[in-house]
């Protein structure tokens, strides 16, 4: 089953932002339906042990002051459903006019909604029809076959109620959802990267699977082993900055001396991570040093800029996620031999931090077992690293000195 | 201290704690508690149709196992086979099951209940649809229907009122769900959106922006777009919000 829908329905904010008010409206509606079921059914429950309670007096007469005890309890408790007034669409309801204790009448008003499409803010389920149960005291007889006939007559009442209450929840959303404008289309991204995590030769073309905002820049992984760091499109008439934690004197860093003109990518950066800009005919054009000013916003082609990235070894397994920490300071990359590396995200060209270990035992001779990290997470202050594996296990890794070390760095 | 970071040297990890799920399938996701500050130690781990949630504990380690680890030098072997018994486990603090026994859920992420501030967890997968656990009570609250592909990766949209959710799909495209209705608002797909399965999603802290990334395009039929194939959009989602009143920013940068 395909999800390919072809309707085609007016673009724009502005549709969105009407489906959002709609939904505000329809929430309370739903809610309020979902609540009068729940109280209709508490209703017969009780009623229900009434009932049972009043077949047991039937046997032993002398508990007749404990049946209208239990009477009153269900006097009590149909108060509450009196408080909730429900206002849903009442199609499939049953209308009783029999004297019973526990009476649901109304007016009928089932007529179907229309769908409105394009109205603004159209409440999900219109309330036409309105169910409303009103109960009376339970007329407490002497005689216990009267209270028992009597509980059983408002156990099967609140039956009906609740049945009913159940049912209208269930018109009323059928009837909002069609009430409802479809979902709005968004077809027209604000802006596609591409050329991060491609081969350019044969063309081979690498998952994505993993996207991460790292304030205002994105960190991908792909399926190509490699995640990067890089700066998208200024979307909002600016490019953000970026403070990488490298020092001077490092030859490495590969956008250090980068000019506009240059050949190439920094020379220090492998061939094969860059030459997806390279052969793409977009040269680091836009590249500049980070701590300059931002990049001309006026510029018409949205050209990221790769900032860092980071190679692991034995991760083009397609779904192996990496995480950031809270604090988008560390990321940990997974990978099929056991093993995650926590990386400094604005450490450029830099060994990892940590390289966490999936091993069983706690001994150094204890081999690391092969399994796939498939995805980890970083505890709020980044001292644990949680991983879980395809076989099922899961591993705490204590990062806690190892990562404050370079924290002070 | 090491003057430049290249010098730096790898440190290596053991775990300190290792327990196996009992259904012994992949683990997909793991996720912290963030939407909940008082919670932040709370995981999820989901696997199979499975949901578990555990509480990391106070201590640095399991007791036994650093003392062992700072001995194990001068020690025999037998004290390394002992912190490896001492190596902890943890107990889950709630567990949830789906019924559907196909069921293998991808993705979890951690939610609040805008009324009351309710733990939920958003769980998905391959049955196409994503389910809303309410921690504090512990039900499912609301399933959310109508992606026609596994759905590979859930998010809340932050800072929002109203809670609102997007999911990646395998039918590619993104929806926007509100939670509160399981409506599904809106449908990030089409002319020039995925043209294969989506495999991960991001909202920009601000709410401002949405990132999606994914298979996209095996380079058959694509051969003039092969560059084109695992690209990353950025959409903006309208996902502004103060107090329900919602507006959308429309995006001057492209």
């Amino acid at each position: 089953m395909r999800c390919m829908q072809v309707r085609v329905w007016s673009l724009g904010d502005e549709a969105l932002q009407r489906r959002i008010a709609e939904v505000a409206v329809a929430a309370p509606s739903v809610a309020a339906a979902e609540a009068a079921a729940a109280a209709a059914a508490e209703v017969a429950a009780t009623l229900k042990e009434a009932e049972e309670a009043a077949a047991a007096v039937a046997d032993g007469p002398e508990e007749v002051e404990e049946v209208e005890e239990v009477e009153v309890e269900v006097e009590v408790e149909v108060e509450v459903e009196v408080e909730v007034e429900v206002e849903v669409d009442s199609a499939p309801r049953r209308t009783r006019h029999s004297p019973n204790p526990n009476q649901v009448d109304g007016d009928d008003g089932a007529s179907a909604e229309p769908p409105l499409p394009a109205a603004p803010a159209a409440p999900a389920a219109t309330p036409t029809g309105r169910k409303r149960a009103k109960p009376r005291s339970v007329p407490s007889k002497g005689g216990c076959g009267g209270a028992l006939e009597a509980a059983r007559v408002a156990a099967q009442d609140a039956k009906g109620a609740a049945a009913t209450a159940a049912r209208a929840v269930h018109a009323a959303e059928e009837s909002a959802a069609r009430g409802f404008a479809p979902p709005a289309r968004v077809q027209l991204p604000v802006a596609t990267v591409e050329g991060l995590h491609f081969e350019g030769i044969e063309g081979v073309s690498y998952y994505v699977d993993c996207v991460r905002w790292v304030g205002q820049l994105l960190l991908t992984r792909g399926t190509d082993e490699r995640a990067v760091l890089w700066s998208p499109p200024p979307l909002d008439g600016q490019r953000p900055s970026w403070h990488p934690v490298a020092s001077s004197s490092s030859p490495c860093t590969p956008f250090s001396a980068a000019t506009p003109g240059s050949a190439g990518p920094g020379s220090a950066t492998p061939g094969s991570a860059t030459s997806g800009f390279a052969s793409s005919g977009r040269v680091a054009a836009a590249r500049g040093s980070p701590r300059s000013s931002p990049a001309s916003a006026s510029r018409p082609a949205a050209l990221p800029t790769l900032l860092n990235e980071w190679h692991m070894p034995a991760s083009s397994l397609w779904f192996l996620r990496c995480s950031l920490d809270p604090a988008r300071r560390l990321l940990a990359l997974g990978s099929t031999q056991g093993c995650v590396a926590v990386c400094e995200v604005d450490a450029v060209r830099a060994p990892p931090l940590v390289r966490c270990v999936a091993r069983r035992g706690g001994g150094r001779k204890r081999a690391c077992s092969l399994v796939t990290v498939r995805h980890t997470a970083f505890s709020p202050n980044a001292s644990h690293l949680v991983g879980g594996c395809d076989d099922g296990s899961v591993y705490i890794w204590h990062l806690g000195s190892a990562v404050d070390v370079d924290a002070t760095e | 201290m090491p003057s430049t970071t290249t010098e730096r040297k790898t440190k290596t990890c053991d775990p300190s704690w290792h327990w196996h799920e009992p259904h012994r399938k992949p683990i997909y996701q793991v996720a912290f508690n963030q939407a909940d500050a008082s919670q932040a130690d709370v995981f999820a781990v989901v696997g199979a149709r499975w949901v578990s949630i555990y509480r990391m504990p106070a201590t640095e380690s399991p007791p036994h196992a650093e003392t062992a680890g700072t001995a194990a030098e001068k020690n025999g072997r037998k004290r390394k086979d002992k912190a490896a018994a001492a190596m902890g486990r943890l107990e889950p603090l709630q567990t949830y099951a789906d019924d559907d026994t196909e069921e293998s859920f991808y993705c979890v992420v951690w939610g609040a209940d805008p009324s009351n501030g309710n733990a939920w967890l958003a769980v998905a997968g391959k049955r196409r649809q994503i389910r809303l656990i309410d921690c504090h009570r512990g039900v499912a609250l609301r399933t959310m229907r109508g992606h026609g592909g596994a759905v590979h990766e859930v998010r809340f949209v932050p800072h929002a009122q109203a809670s609102l959710l997007l999911s990646a799909s395998e039918d590619e495209s993104v929806r926007l769900w509100c939670c509160s209705t399981a409506y599904c608002l809106a449908i990030f797909a089409g002319q020039q959106g995925h043209r294969d399965a989506v495999l991960s999603l991001d909202v920009r802290p601000d709410a401002a922006y949405l990132a999606t990334a994914g298979v996209d395009g095996t380079v058959r039929w694509h051969a003039a777009h092969c560059m084109h194939t695992a690209c990353a959009h950025c959409i903006c989602a309208a996902c502004r919000c103060a107090c329900g009143a919602w507006e959308t920013r429309r995006c001057r940068g492209a």
